[in-house]
């Protein structure tokens, strides 16, 4: 038990040193019997870190020169504070785990600790809302900016677990038939957003899911799923997917249309989950290595890699991960994809432009760059469907789907 | 007396628009009472003329506990209607199925009575989901047609199951 929580000490102290959690999780917990454990520590530490940091502060009065120490008493905290065990036990195996990493500080784990859960009624809710749901302050300041009716909600949601929603392959199986193998296997689900989409709690391993192996489903938010109706595709089609990896929306875009489609990705590594995706849903793919310059198409898709803002329930990591200045970054890559898509565009052709981000930065002030910058371009109107929560084009994250972007550009 | 058979969804008769009320005798009297006594057969809170193949503009409700309240609309319209209110409704006519409806919350109506009175009657809660419930089966309209395209095609192929398994 103890060393779990070394463990997740350990994990946490390598993401922040900027390590990525899905290395961090196949390196540590290969051989580890706990792994669900650990992981709902980490994800909790990460998801409370701002939080407990500011926690932490109120009771240590000296900085605790120690890492690893410092996180697993902030880890602690969130055990205390969200799980269902006793809180003496979680304490006495903190203490126990202290001992472990650094045999000095077991004391002051245990004083801290005691001395926590003895004030811990009395603290009062901190003002700010960056501490309060535990953000950067840069982005939260942000956010207070552009969404100053629905920062509070979008921070909040940001902090939940998101349930699975399944897109059904429709070259396998009807979604009415689908409901049916959920219903004989005694699956929980719920139909949401005009009962367009099925969403389930509680899936620990989505391969266990009825029709897994044979493609009957792609696990994909619905806010993603809107991308293939946004492209206005018609059979016979030249299209390219230009960031396709791992291939949600180019398998969803199959799964509908007859058309040829060309998937690209600049990372040699996530092409091969592009290839298992199709390979699982029974489609057949064009994985292109080069993009043929020469080559022109109807319908280009640009999912440009982005500070996925608008998917932190999915990722809780890049609360700690993302910096200030990557905003920057990614709007001046995103800028340069929108260009050399802009280019082997047919003309008449129509561009999607889409990220899973919230920040202007990344989106409404890309599309205004590049419209500025091309005059043959135009952006069309999105027309979202019911249910959807969103300002403009700018899905907005709430229980129901993701924050999504999305623009449409013709080619005159 | 006599217990009266009740179309069972999807019949198409159950599609057709009922006509207004214009005579008021002994037919419509007992229809009325062979009405009221299906209704308390099958265990219903509520039944429309279109449910048993006749149709004319009649409606028998009787949502009491004891059953000893019986509520016969003729011709009945709504004149005013106001507010929201959800519940999971049932229909005689589409047995083992509930689902969640949206409605008025109050309304007001005019009917008649079984002499051909013309009255008035503001309902809230549960007579209210009652009166709109059974009003719509007199234009051809069953509570599943509220429901999204996906859960109709359940509801259809679950009912045509169970008629095939007898």
């Amino acid at each position: 038990m103890y060393k779990d929580l070394v463990q997740a000490a350990k994990i946490l102290s390598e993401l922040i040193s900027g390590r990525k959690i899905d290395t961090l999780f196949n390196r540590f917990l290969k051989e580890e019997n706990n792994k669900n454990f650990i992981k709902d520590i980490v994800y909790g530490g990460i998801r409370d870190f701002y939080l407990n940091d500011y926690i932490l502060k109120k009771f240590v009065k000296k900085d605790i020169n120690d890492h690893l120490i410092k996180y697993l008493l902030m880890n602690t905290i969130y055990q205390i504070n969200h799980q269902s065990k006793a809180e003496f036990t979680v304490v006495n195996e903190a203490v126990k785990a202290a001992k472990k990493i650094n045999n000095n500080f077991y004391n002051l784990v245990n004083a801290v600790l005691r001395n926590y859960l003895r004030e811990k009624d009395k603290l009062v809710t901190p003002e700010e809302m960056y501490i309060r749901y535990s953000y950067p302050q840069w982005w939260v300041s942000d956010l207070m900016k552009e969404y100053p009716n629905d920062y509070e909600a979008i921070l909040a949601i940001g902090n939940t677990r998101a349930k699975t929603v399944i897109r059904i392959n429709q070259r396998q199986i009807s979604l009415n038939d689908y409901i049916d193998l959920l219903e004989q296997a005694n699956i929980d689900y719920e139909l949401t957003l005009e009962d367009k989409y099925i969403q389930i709690s509680n899936v620990k391993d989505i391969t266990m899911l009825p029709g897994y192996e044979r493609g009957h489903f792609y696990v994909q938010d619905p806010a993603a799923q809107l991308a293939c109706d946004f492209l206005d595709i018609q059979n016979g089609m030249n299209i390219l997917d230009l960031c396709s990896a791992p291939g949600g929306k180019a398998t969803h875009i199959l799964e509908r249309f007859d058309v040829d489609l060309d998937c690209y990705d600049i990372s040699k590594e996530r092409i091969n989950l592009i290839r298992s995706n199709m390979k699982r849903l029974q489609l057949k793919s064009n994985i292109i290595e080069k993009i043929d310059i020469n080559k022109r198409y109807d319908r280009i898709l640009i999912d440009a890699p982005c500070s996925g803002s608008g998917v932190v329930r999915r990722n809780i990591d890049i609360k700690l991960m993302r910096k200030q200045q990557d905003i920057e970054k990614f709007s001046n890559q995103q800028l340069q994809l929108l260009e050399e898509g802009w280019k082997i565009l047919k003309s008449g052709g129509k561009l999607l432009y889409v990220t899973c981000s919230i920040f202007k930065h990344e989106n409404e002030n890309v599309v205004m760059k590049f419209l500025s910058k091309n005059k043959d371009a135009a952006s069309q109107d999105l027309i979202i469907p019911n249910g959807f929560k969103y300002q403009n084009t700018q899905l907005i994250p709430n229980q129901f789907h993701d924050g999504l972007f999305f623009k449409i550009f013709s080619k005159n | 007396m006599a217990l009266l058979k009740i179309l069972k969804y999807p019949d198409p008769r159950l599609h057709k628009i009922a006509e207004i009320v214009e005579v008021f005798d002994e037919s419509t009297e007992k229809l009325v009472q062979d009405m009221a006594e299906t209704m308390y057969e099958s265990k219903g809170i509520g039944l429309a003329a279109t449910q048993v193949d006749v149709h004319r503009r009649i409606i028998v409700i009787d949502i009491s506990d004891d059953k000893k309240d019986l509520l016969v609309l003729i011709n009945p319209k709504l004149i005013k209607f106001d507010g929201q209110q959800e519940y999971d409704e049932g229909c005689l006519s589409v047995p083992g199925f509930f689902e969640t409806v949206k409605r008025y919350e109050n309304i007001t109506i005019s009917y008649q009575d079984l002499k051909g009175n013309i009255k008035t009657l503001e309902a809230d809660g549960l007579l209210s989901v009652c009166i709109q419930h059974e009003m719509d089966h007199l234009v051809g309209k069953v509570f599943i047609e509220y429901l999204s395209q996906l859960k109709q095609q359940r509801i259809k192929k679950k009912i045509s199951k169970l008629s095939r398994a007898g």
